[in-house]
C-alpha cells in the first residue's frame, strides 16, 4: 500500500500539468509557424529578386526599343527623306516668293 | 524473490546501456553544438564573406555615349546597344559548316567568316556591330567557341548630313573627328558599376547599382538646324556639279548671335561607314582650311577707309582705265574704269580701286581694321583644328603686298572667319563669336550648361557698318557683280569674289580659281549670313556666276522654311511677278 502510494506520487510529480503542456505545444506551434514564415519570406525575397531582374531586363529592352524607334523616326523625318517624299509622291516644291501670301 | 533479483539486474543493465547511449548522444550533440557555435559565432563573418563571394560578382560596363541633337532636338548622332561577336577558332567545331549559319545570321559573306574561323589565332572578331536580335538568334544556334561582348555603336540617322561637323567615333567608342572628338569628354559615358547576386544555376536574382549618375554621357544640343543644313548641302551640291568643280563649302550663320545654322561640304561622306571614304573628306574644311578670299576682301579695305575718316563713300578714286603699275607689278581690272567713287569700288569690284584705297590709308590702318574683323586670329569656334588664317604684320608688307591684300590676295582666311566678319557688318559693327553648341544636357534632358552669344568686340562703328551695308546692297543690284544672288522679295547685301588659287610653286595660275559669294539678307534685319565657296569650277569661275546662285537658292529655301515673309516692294519681286504673269 505504501509502495503504491510512493509510485503514484512519483508519476504525479513526473507528469506535466495540462496547462503547461498546452503552453509548450503552443510555443512549438508558434516556433514552427515562425520557421515556415521565415522560409516563405526567404523564398518570396528570392522570387521577387528574379521578378525585379526580369523587369529590369524588360525595361532595358523597352528602352532600347524606344531608342531604336527614335532613330527610325529621325531617319524617316530626315530632311532628305521628307523632301524626296514631298517631291516624288506629292509633287511639292518650294513656293516662289511671289506665290507667298502674307496674312495680316 | 529470485525472479525479482533477476529482473532488477536486467533493469540495472538496461539503465546502464541507456546511460552509455545517452552519454554517447550527449557527446555527439555536444560536438555538433560546439562545431555549430564555432561556425555560426566564431567564424560567422569570415564564412559569410566566403559564401557571398561565390554568388556575388561586381560587374563593370561602359555607359551609353550622349546624343547629339540639332537646334530642334532632332537626333543627329545616337548610340545604340549592340553586341560584338568574336570567336575562338580552335574551339569552333567544323568551321566549314558553321560559317554558313553565322554568315546567314550576321549578313556577312560565308567566305569571309570561314576565312576568319580558319585563322591561326586565339581570337578573331566576326562582327563588332551586331544588333541584340541578331545576337540572340546566333546564340540560339548553340555554336561553341563564339563570344558575345555587349557594348554600344554610334549611328548617324541622317547619314551624310553635317558629317564633317559631327565627325565620328572609332570602334572603341571614342570620338575621332569633328564634334565627336572635340566634345569627347562630355559625350563619353562613364563606367556603370553594379553588384549582381546569382543563384546556383547562375541566374541573377539581385542587382545593386552603385552609382548611376555618371553612367551615360552628356547630350549636346547644336545651333545647327538640320533643315537649313540640308538646304545648304543641296544648293552647294548643285553648284559644284553644274560647274564641275573640285569641291565646295558653305556656311550659314545668324549674324546677331553668331549661331552657326549650317556648315556644308561637297563632296561629303557617310560617318556610319567613314572608312569607305578618303580621309580628306572627313575634315571640316570650313574651319581647318585657309583660302585666299579674293575680291570679298575689298569690303574690309573700304571699311578701313571709312573707319579712318580719310575717305568718304563719295570720294573719287582713279582706276587708271583698268591697268595700274605699283611696287614693280601691274594690277589689272577685268572691267576697266576711269574714275569710281569709293562705294562703286565695291559695286564694280575694282582691284585697282582697292589698291589705291590701301595706298591712301596706309598699311597700318588696313591691318588694324582687318584684325578688328577677326582676320589672322582664331574665332574660337568650338570645333577642332581651327586655322587662324594668314595675315602678316603690316611692317612686313611690301608695296605690292599691301595692294594685293586690299583685294584679297596674299592673305588667307577660313570660311568661318569670313562669314563672321561679314556678319559683323550685318550686326551694326559688332563681331560675334561663332558657336556651334547651344547647350549641354544630361541623360534625362536637364540643361547643365548653355552657351550664350558672345561678342568679340566692335569691328567698325555703326555708321561705317551701315555705309558698308548700303555698298553691299548696291553690289547685288542689276549693275553690280552679285545680281545673281538676289531672290525675288528678299533684298541681299553681298559681295562676290573670284580668287586665283596659289599653286605649290607660289604663283597664281589663270586656270584655278575659288568662286566666292558672301552676304546676308534681309537688308534691314539680317536673319542669315551665308558664305558659298566653290573650289576650281570648270565652266565658269566668277563668284557672281558660280557661287551667287547657290547663295540665292539657300536664302530662298531657308527663308521659306523659317517663315521670313518676302518683301513685296522689292524690285526683283515686281519683276518676278511680271515674268510670271507674262508666262501665264
Amino acid at each position: 500500500m505504501a509502495g503504491n502510494l510512493k509510485q503514484n506520487k512519483k508519476s504525479a510529480s513526473g507528469r506535466l500539468s495540462p496547462g503547461i503542456a498546452r503552453m509548450i505545444l503552443l510555443l512549438l506551434l508558434l516556433f514552427l509557424a515562425e520557421f515556415f514564415f521565415h522560409t516563405w519570406c526567404g523564398v518570396q525575397c528570392i522570387r521577387t529578386g528574379y521578378e525585379i531582374t526580369a523587369a529590369e531586363k524588360r525595361q532595358d529592352e523597352l528602352l532600347e526599343m524606344q531608342k531604336s524607334l527614335q532613330v527610325e523616326l529621325a531617319r524617316l523625318t530626315a530632311p532628305q527623306a521628307l523632301s524626296q517624299v514631298a517631291a516624288r509622291r506629292f509633287h511639292l516644291k518650294t513656293p516662289a516668293p511671289e506665290q507667298v501670301v502674307v496674312l495680316p | 524473490m529470485k525472479q525479482t533479483k533477476v529482473t532488477r539486474e536486467r533493469i540495472r543493465r538496461r539503465n546502464r546501456r541507456i546511460m552509455v547511449v545517452g552519454v554517447l548522444f550527449t557527446l555527439c550533440y555536444g560536438i555538433i553544438g560546439l562545431k555549430a557555435f564555432y561556425v555560426q559565432v566564431i567564424r560567422d563573418a569570415d564564412l559569410s564573406r566566403q559564401a557571398s563571394g561565390e554568388c556575388k560578382k561586381a560587374v563593370q560596363a561602359d555607359g551609353r555615349r550622349g546624343t547629339i541633337y540639332d537646334v530642334n532636338m532632332k537626333e543627329l548622332a545616337v548610340s545604340m546597344r549592340t553586341v560584338a561577336v568574336g570567336a575562338h577558332p580552335e574551339a569552333v567545331q567544323a568551321p566549314g559548316s558553321v560559317s554558313g549559319k553565322i554568315a546567314g545570321t550576321l549578313d556577312l559573306s560565308r567566305a569571309s567568316v570561314q576565312k576568319r574561323l580558319c585563322r591561326d589565332s586565339t581570337f578573331v572578331w566576326l562582327d563588332r556591330k551586331v544588333s541584340s536580335m541578331q545576337a540572340e538568334k546566333l546564340k540560339s544556334l548553340g555554336i561553341a567557341g563564339l563570344e558575345y561582348i555587349p557594348g554600344f555603336s554610334r549611328l548617324y540617322p541622317n547619314k551624310s548630313l553635317a558629317a564633317q561637323v559631327l565627325g565620328f567615333t572609332g570602334v572603341e567608342g571614342g570620338g575621332l573627328e569633328g564634334l565627336e572628338y572635340y566634345y569627347n569628354d562630355y559625350l563619353q559615358g562613364g563606367e556603370k558599376r553594379c553588384t549582381v547576386v546569382r543563384d546556383a544555376m547562375g541566374r541573377i536574382f539581385h542587382r545593386e547599382v552603385e552609382d548611376s549618375s555618371h553612367e551615360a554621357g552628356k547630350n549636346l544640343v547644336l545651333t545647327i538646324d538640320a533643315n537649313i543644313q540640308y538646304i545648304t548641302e543641296n544648293a552647294l551640291e548643285a553648284a559644284v556639279k553644274k560647274y564641275r568643280a573640285r569641291s565646295g563649302l558653305a556656311v550659314v550663320m545668324v549674324p546677331a548671335t553668331g549661331a552657326i545654322r549650317a556648315i556644308a561640304h561637297y563632296p561629303t561622306f557617310n560617318p556610319n561607314c567613314f572608312t569607305d571614304y578618303p580621309r580628306y573628306r572627313w575634315r571640316n574644311r570650313a574651319i581647318t582650311d585657309p583660302f585666299e578670299p579674293g575680291s570679298v576682301m575689298k569690303l574690309f579695305t573700304v571699311g578701313a577707309a571709312l573707319e579712318s575718316g580719310r575717305l568718304a563713300p563719295q570720294t573719287f578714286i582713279d582706276c587708271e582705265d583698268g591697268r595700274y603699275r605699283t611696287g614693280g607689278h601691274v594690277i589689272n581690272d577685268i572691267h576697266p574704269h576711269e574714275m569710281l567713287r569709293l562705294r562703286e569700288v565695291v559695286k564694280y569690284s575694282s582691284n585697282i580701286g582697292a589698291a589705291k584705297i590701301a595706298e591712301r590709308i596706309g598699311g597700318k590702318i588696313l591691318y588694324k581694321t582687318l584684325k578688328d574683323f577677326g582676320f589672322g586670329q582664331k574665332t574660337g569656334i568650338d570645333c577642332p583644328g581651327e586655322t587662324s588664317g594668314r595675315l602678316r604684320h603690316y611692317q612686313n608688307w611690301r608695296t605690292i603686298d599691301r595692294a594685293n591684300i586690299a583685294f584679297g590676295q596674299g592673305v588667307s582666311v577660313s570660311a568661318v572667319q569670313l562669314v563672321s566678319a561679314v556678319s559683323a557688318i550685318a550686326n551694326e559693327g559688332i563681331l560675334m563669336k561663332p558657336r556651334i553648341v547651344k547647350a549641354v544636357t544630361n541623360q534625362h534632358g536637364k540643361i547643365l550648361e548653355t552657351r550664350e552669344p558672345e561678342s568679340r568686340g566692335r569691328a567698325v562703328s555703326v555708321d561705317t557698318a551701315r555705309q558698308l551695308k548700303s555698298m553691299m546692297l548696291a553690289a547685288t543690284s542689276s549693275e553690280g557683280t552679285g545680281s545673281n544672288a538676289v531672290p525675288a522679295g528678299y533684298p541681299v547685301c553681298g559681295k562676290t569674289g573670284t580668287a586665283q588659287k596659289l599653286t605649290e610653286k607660289g604663283t597664281y595660275e589663270d586656270c584655278e580659281y575659288n568662286a566666292v559669294f558672301v552676304g546676308f539678307s534681309p537688308e534691314n534685319q539680317p536673319e542669315l549670313a551665308v558664305l558659298v565657296v566653290v573650289n576650281e569650277p570648270r565652266e565658269q569661275h566668277f563668284g557672281g556666276v558660280v557661287a551667287a546662285p547657290a547663295f540665292r537658292s539657300i536664302i530662298l529655301e531657308a527663308f521659306n522654311y523659317m517663315d521670313v515673309p518676302p518683301h513685296h516692294k522689292d524690285r526683283h519681286y515686281d519683276l518676278a511677278v511680271k515674268d510670271r504673269e507674262q508666262g501665264a
